[in-house]
């Protein structure tokens, strides 16, 4: 890897500018869209292959020259024009960064539904907090500004989704809460297991009078592995164990369990509703 | 304590995820030089060295506040971050299931479940 063997301190961006020619078709002040990608692919194929690390390729980013970035040894292969000997911090390798793009979830665009679902979901319970009569200026803009990111994230899923013509849309807790419910669960309810998901599950387990419909619906919606295994201990254990006393740390440990599974499975494409598990 | 090669880690994936998408911007012709300064900026701001995980993740969700182009810089930091961090925890619940120290288990859920709803 040519740019690993050089070891040279990187000159600070100030004093390049001083140095660096102006590219031959900037106009004044003017840049043009080429200019701009030729200087910021010369920076990050510089990151790529070592010669920078990421932090000063950003700090080179934020100067106002950065389109005449050049760099010493290196032929622009745009232009053709041989760069000038800058300062070099070997820091991140081309095979470092090769190997997180061999990481098969990297950016793939089921991944990005997903987390579209998570920020949704976490925005919704910052909107949440925000869902009162009196909202200060600073609320009101802030609730403004979330409530447009929401729109700008469901149209992006919505792109997503496109893509990909696959669906993603998981929701262990709603899916948990309508089965503890049953079918005519109140959007209030199914609001307030989003809310506090894990203060649903409590009061839910803890009012349950049927042992057996939790186990049933808390296993049927669990893959094998782990946490079922678990979670079949702390349900046996639960049925045999009368003493309230003795209870309520079994219950404890069904609701950070509960709690545990939501957030392992509401990525996944189980089908909760319905109690299908197709889980990837 | 974490180790510092972690936090290093990460910094320099969030890094690297805001380069190529500056760079993917760039060639697309969407960006001019002044958003792509502006980017590079906020990303030094937010972004720095000798923070902690929790920090950089708080940090780095900030990231495309300003600058929906880094929406998907975001997705892949938070993925990242779920993947490698935070499933840790979640496996140490596990292992507190499993030797019966249920409050103990419930204290950890409930400060991963915390950190994501104030993210």
């Amino acid at each position: 890897m040519a740019g690993a063997a050089v070891t040279e301190q990187r000159a600070p961006a100030a004093v390049e500018q001083s140095v660096a020619q102006p590219p031959p078709n900037s106009q004044q002040n003017e840049v043009t869209p080429r200019e701009v990608q030729n200087g910021v692919a010369q920076i990050v194929n510089d990151v790529t292959e070592g010669a920078i690390t990421g932090q000063n390729a950003l700090k080179e980013l934020s100067t106002g020259d950065f389109v005449n970035y050049k760099r010493e040894g290196k032929t622009n292969p745009l232009t053709g024009e041989q760069g000038k000997i800058v300062g070099i911090q070997l820091d991140i390798t081309e095979k470092k960064i090769r190997d997180l793009e061999k990481n098969p979830d990297f950016n793939s665009k089921e991944n990005k539904v997903f987390f579209c679902d998570a920020r949704i979901a976490i925005i919704q319970q910052r909107l949440a907090k925000l869902n009162k009569p009196k909202l200060s200026a600073v609320e009101q803009e802030e609730k403004e500004k979330l409530n447009k990111k929401v729109i700008e994230i469901t149209d992006q899923r919505k792109e997503f989704v496109e893509e990909t013509g696959k669906e993603n849309v998981p929701n262990y807790i709603e899916g948990l809460a309508k089965k503890l419910l049953g079918n005519d669960a109140k959007d209030a309810d199914l609001k307030s297991a989003q809310d506090d998901p894990l203060d649903f599950i409590n009061k839910k387990l803890e009012n349950a009078h049927d042992p057996g419909l939790i186990q049933n619906t808390v296993l049927e919606l669990i893959p094998e592995g782990d946490e079922r295994d678990n979670v079949k201990t702390v349900l046996d254990a639960l049925k045999k164990e009368k003493d309230k006393n003795k209870r309520t740390p079994l219950l404890k440990a069904l609701g950070a369990l509960a709690a545990l599974l939501f957030l392992i499975y509401k990525g996944s494409s189980k089908e909760l509703s319905g109690g299908q598990q197709n889980g990837q | 304590m974490q180790p510092k090669t972690q936090q290093d880690d990460f910094r320099k994936l969030i890094e690297i995820e805001v380069l190529k998408t500056i760079k993917k911007l760039a060639e697309e012709g969407n960006i001019t030089k002044e958003k792509i300064q502006a980017i590079a900026k906020n990303t030094l701001d937010l972004i720095q060295e000798g923070m902690t995980l929790e920090e950089l993740y708080r940090n780095a969700v900030k990231l495309d506040d300003n600058f929906p182009e880094l929406s998907p810089v975001v997705f892949t930091i938070m993925k990242e971050y779920e993947e490698k961090y935070e499933k840790k925890a979640l496996t140490q619940v596990s292992d507190l299931i499993k030797t019966g120290h249920y409050d103990e288990a419930q204290d950890m859920v409930k400060k991963v479940l915390a950190f994501k709803v104030f993210n």
